[in-house]
């Protein structure tokens, strides 16, 4: 599988906010937000997703079990409307992004262009697989893996690719936010 | 590059992979089996390339007071291209440490502890280093055992049963806890003794890296529990925030991109002392690092 978006991995820490509330972005881009348009109306397969607790070192009580499944729930809506945005509806990845992205990785993200090629359309997907750890203990660190398999259309060609790809999310001011991320395209097989 | 994995990564990687997350303050510094911290309060890198100080001392047990730093590990990771280097510092080097004199870059431990010994290879270099991480021989015996040993090349046969214990043939091994211990020690079979030891250590960072890599390459969220390991046995000086990020560079890291590369030097006497003088070639090597992060 050849790799061919490499996510915001570098902007880690850069982005870092935690010591300096107040600095200054540091990849400066700007955007302007994009209406969102309606997306694909072409059926789409459901999201599958497992939300489990991980770095279980020890005994787990409910109290963290119920926090695990609260924050997977969350967790995975910030993961899917990421996908969603970047397959069906690609005039709203720069919204998305800064919604569901830490401050200075939302830039990063955007620049590396890590979206389908304009010349793929009628994206159908055949498969949406989403597997979230959330960290037992804290319940405010989570590692996605992501699994998209999907038909479209390129140059009037039909193609099958697959995306498989890792994010890296912390819980931040009341919402998920991706840190990280990495992904892999290539054709389904 | 060459390949292998930490002890800054050992560090980064010990400690990384060691497990890395933690309360901050729940294990005093001179009892926790590995401990974290920044060097400077407040210091953000901007430029995307991190250097972190990987330390490992000669304490059986924690990391007391008056424990000599016989690793030493300056790790640099360019955050944006993810290479990375590791620039190995003989423990005997003779340098300058900030208002304490000039003597072996080890002492530095004792005279004013992990910071002082970051403050003399920043002194020494002009790189400006982010965090320091710390081991001793508890530490590094407890973090291989969790890792259920350690593949390593062991570049020529080893027989120093009555020194660092170390007693294995040349060639690849899986290496428990002891013999691990006994590898990075041992500094009798080597012409060039701690010169050559201090490369041995770089190179089991490289191997603790391409474990922690594999693990987590087939399962993400392994970091995850690498984390609440360290949360157990780590004093972290820094937030959970920092360790996490530090995780997922380190996570990502390959080995087959992380450089090794120990400092010129040259032997001689200071005294009745024994040390190395390091080479002046050294100053290009620190302006190459301290650009690229890498060699």
């Amino acid at each position: 599988m050849a790799v061919l978006l490499v996510g915001a991995l570098a902007a880690f820490l850069l982005a870092h906010r935690d010591a300096h509330p107040t600095a200054p972005s540091a990849a400066g881009a700007t955007f302007t937000p994009t209406p969102s348009p309606s997306p694909t109306l072409l059926p789409q397969a459901k999201w599958q997703v497992r939300a489990f607790p991980a770095g279980v070192v020890g005994h787990v009580t409910k109290k963290d079990l119920k926090a695990v499944r609260i924050q997977g729930v969350r967790a995975s809506h910030a993961v899917e409307n990421v996908y969603d945005a970047l397959l069906l509806d690609p005039a709203d990845v720069a919204r998305v992004t800064r919604a569901h992205f830490e401050q200075g990785a939302a830039p990063v993200f955007l620049r590396a262009r890590a979206r389908l090629s304009g010349r793929i359309h009628h994206v159908r997907t055949t498969l949406r697989r989403l597997q979230i750890g959330i960290d037992a203990k804290s319940a405010r660190k989570a590692i996605a893996t992501v699994l998209v398999s999907f038909k479209a259309e390129r140059n009037s060609r039909r193609v099958r690719l697959r995306i498989k790809s890792t994010l890296w999310l912390e819980h931040k001011h009341r919402s998920w936010k991706v840190l990280a991320w990495r992904a892999q395209q290539g054709p389904r097989r | 590059m060459k390949r292998a994995s930490i002890l800054v990564s050992f560090v980064l990687a010990l400690a990384l992979l060691a497990a890395l997350l933690p309360i901050m303050g729940r294990v005093p510094r001179s009892e926790a089996a590995i401990t974290i911290g920044r060097v400077h309060a407040g210091y953000q890198p901007t430029t995307g390339k991190l250097f972190i100080l990987v330390i490992g001392n000669d304490a059986r047990q924690g990391n007391p007071n008056g424990a000599l730093a016989d690793a030493i590990h300056l790790v640099g990771i360019d955050t944006r291209s993810m290479k990375a280097g590791i620039l190995n510092f003989p423990r005997d080097s003779w340098v300058s440490i900030p208002g304490h004199g000039t003597n072996k870059i080890n002492a530095s431990l004792i005279d004013g502890g992990p910071e002082l010994v970051a403050k003399t290879v920043e002194s020494l270099t002009g790189i400006r280093i982010a965090y320091w991480v710390m081991t001793g021989f508890g530490g590094f015996y407890g973090i291989v055992k969790r890792l259920g040993g350690v593949k390593v090349r062991v570049p020529r046969n080893l027989n120093d049963p009555s020194g660092s214990g170390a007693v294995m043939s040349a060639g690849v091994h899986k290496l428990a806890p002891l013999q691990a211990l006994s590898f990075v020690r041992d500094r009798h079979d080597f012409p060039n003794g701690d010169v050559s030891r201090t490369a041995n250590q770089a190179t089991f960072l490289l191997a603790l890296l391409k474990k922690l890599r594999k693990e987590v390459t087939n399962n993400p969220a392994s970091l995850l529990k690498w984390m609440a390991i360290a949360r157990r046995y780590t004093r972290l000086d820094i937030s959970l925030g920092e360790l996490f990020r530090l995780g997922i560079v380190a996570s990502e890291l390959s080995p087959k991109d992380v450089g090794n590369k120990t400092l010129p030097v040259s032997f001689g006497f200071e005294g009745a002392q024994s040390v190395v003088f390091i080479s002046p070639q050294a100053s290009s090597i620190y302006a190459s690092f301290k650009k690229k992060a890498h060699f």
